[in-house]
């Protein structure tokens, strides 16, 4: 055998060594980037089971958000227009609370919203009377009654309190389409 | 036992004339134990290469033909003194292809010059490879390639003195010169007889005479090394004492072979500088050394490889085995998309009623704080007017009132359980509070959240 022979043999072997070093540490680390995607896809696979109840309990909340807003709105939504709604609600408020000075606004819309702005002025002998006047207009959901200020003032000579409430009606600018219809439910 | 094993044996091959001599020598603190030698011919060579284990050997020979020379060079810097020396050879040497050795000694002035004189040797490197193709061609491997007359050189201890050196190898002789292990001068010398005989003397003195003519040399004793301190058959008178060359304290043999093997065991103190193993030869196997070295370090990464493999694989099994049963337990994802979907688009309808009935509930309630007046317990404070305003989310509120009270002591009094009442409301903090005594009025400005 030669030098050059051994030589090669030398080389030869030192490349099968070195591929054979290549294909292992190719083989560790797929074994490795395996393991670790592994680990990943197993806590992604948590996090996707917690947005899938997260997602079950939004479509929940959704739902109830849903028919609850259905009952918002009054039966005969789909008839009038947005302004003959306020309107109405308004006429329901001067006939609700008796001998009350109605000042009306101009209907605005600002916020997505169309606003009529009320300043509602009456006068009664008890305190309640006034709180009455109150929890009605808060009681009151399409339109809503927005209040802004409230002032209770004592008329001395009267022994009366004289309430003033400022606010506005007010109602989604955007029309709801495609409600169900609620008789089926009913 | 074991541990011996464990060192590395040396094996020298010594080719003396027509006899191939071998030792084992093993590494002993300071210097070596010869435990093994043996004595070949040329026909048994091939079959010891063969059989043998040992895959590296070091080689010690008496060249057929050499070229030898005392050379001067100028005193210059060390690293330029190689290039000159090896240009200088290769001017004087009539071999094509040839490995040198050289023996630089001291300065010298030369015609008013500085100078270094240079003793060069040279063999033809066909003969250094013939020889190491005798141990590669059978697999092995050739560590280093002495001159015998370099290692016998480096085994004598002239203390700063020349002595000649005398060697021999059947009917030839090699007469050297040496100082400190450096070679000055070599002679070849015909002989009649392998012992030391009276011819071989007169050769001597000649030899001697011609170093204290020429060379101004006085050599101070005649060294005898290997057998023939042993065959000493000489009459005549010598002009210098005559010495044998024993190895140094270092090597332990058994003292009956020693003189024989003397030539091998030399092997053993010489160093590197002392290596003519063609340039081209030292390059591949250093190369493949790189080579043998790599290959083991790669096999060793292989081998750990593997193993961290054979780790990560065992520790990915059980994941694997948590992810199949998760992606078993995943509820059925589309049915939960398609249905949140259609949901979604069904409730977008509906957002904007539900945000604007959500803003409706998002400032504080004026009813809850209105009722919340009712609770106040103080009748000697009226109330004459409550104003309350909105205002990012928070209710301000302003309270104005007067104590009915006959004095101002009790105003006083009714002034501070009023307070307290107003603070026993939830959500309610003073910002502002004047009772006037004099009119029994009080100011009151708060916050309700």
């Amino acid at each position: 055998m030669n030098l050059t022979q051994v030589l090669k043999k030398a080389v030869y072997r030192h490349l099968v060594t070195g591929i054979i070093l290549s294909v292992a540490l190719c083989i560790l680390v797929l074994a490795s980037k395996y393991k670790h995607n592994l680990i990943k896809a197993t806590s992604d696979l948590d996090a996707i089971r917690m947005n899938v109840l997260r997602m079950e309990n939004d479509i929940h909340v959704m739902r109830e958000k849903r028919t609850t807003a259905i009952h918002l709105l009054p039966t005969d939504y789909n008839l009038r227009s947005h302004q003959e709604i306020l309107l109405l609600s308004l006429e329901k408020v001067r006939s609700s609370i008796k001998e009350a000075d109605i000042i009306v606004g101009n209907i605005v819309e600002e916020n997505n919203e169309i606003a009529l702005p009320v300043t509602l002025g009456f006068s009664g002998s008890q305190y309640h009377e006034g709180l009455n006047a109150i929890g009605y207009l808060r009681g009151l959901r399409f339109p809503y009654f927005k209040i802004r200020n409230v002032i209770a003032k004592r008329n001395e000579v009267g022994r009366e309190i004289i309430w003033t409430i400022e606010g506005s009606f007010r109602i989604p600018s955007g029309r709801i389409t495609g409600i169900p219809d609620r008789r089926a439910s009913l | 036992m074991m541990q011996m094993r464990k060192m590395k044996k040396t094996v020298v091959v010594s080719f003396e004339d027509q006899t191939i001599r071998v030792i084992y020598a093993f590494p002993k603190k300071g210097g070596h134990t010869v435990r093994d030698v043996m004595t070949l011919n040329d026909a048994q060579f091939g079959e010891f290469l063969r059989s043998e284990k040992t895959k590296e050997f070091i080689v010690v020979s008496n060249f057929s033909e050499t070229y030898q020379e005392t050379i001067t060079v100028p005193v210059v810097k060390k690293k330029y003194l190689e290039k000159i020396i090896e240009i200088e050879i290769h001017k004087k040497c009539h071999f094509e292809d040839f490995s040198y050795l050289y023996h630089l000694s001291e300065e010298k002035i030369i015609e008013n010059r500085k100078t270094f004189e240079v003793f060069v040797f040279a063999v033809r490197n066909n003969e250094v490879m013939n020889l190491i193709s005798r141990f590669t061609d059978m697999g092995k491997r050739v560590s280093a390639v002495y001159p015998d007359v370099f290692t016998l050189a480096r085994m004598t201890r002239t203390d700063g003195k020349y002595g000649l050196c005398v060697s021999g190898f059947g009917d030839n002789k090699n007469l050297f010169l040496v100082r400190d292990g450096k070679i000055v001068l070599i002679r070849k010398a015909n002989s009649p007889e392998a012992d030391m005989t009276d011819y071989d003397m007169r050769n001597i003195e000649m030899t001697v005479n011609y170093c204290r003519q020429t060379l101004r040399i006085t050599p101070a004793c005649v060294i005898l090394t290997g057998s023939l301190s042993a065959n000493y058959n000489v009459s005549v008178n010598t002009s210098l004492p005559v010495i044998c060359l024993v190895p140094p304290p270092g090597i332990h043999m058994d003292n009956r072979t020693i003189l024989e093997y003397m030539t091998a065991v030399s092997a053993l103190c010489a160093d590197k500088s002392c290596d003519i193993a063609p340039r081209n030869y030292k390059d591949l196997t250093f190369t493949m050394e790189i080579l043998r070295y790599s290959t083991a370090t790669f096999l060793y990464l292989i081998i750990l490889s593997v193993i961290y493999t054979a780790f990560v694989v065992k520790a990915t099994l059980p994941i694997r085995e948590e992810f199949q049963n998760s992606v078993k337990d995943l509820p059925d994802l589309d049915r939960v998309f398609s249905s949140y979907e259609s949901e979604s688009s069904r409730f977008s309808e509906y957002g904007s009623l539900i945000a604007s009935f959500e803003s409706s509930m998002e400032t504080p309630d004026f009813l809850d704080l209105l009722k919340a007046f009712t609770q106040i317990k103080e009748n000697r404070m009226r109330v004459d007017s409550i104003e309350i305003s909105a205002n990012d989310g928070v209710l301000l509120c302003k309270i104005e009132g007067s104590a009915v009270t006959e004095n101002y002591a009790e105003a006083g009094s009714a002034y501070e359980k009023f307070m307290g009442s107003l603070a026993d409301i939830q959500g309610l903090s003073v910002t502002k509070n004047l009772f006037e005594l004099k009119d029994k009025k009080i100011f009151v400005e708060a916050e309700y959240r």
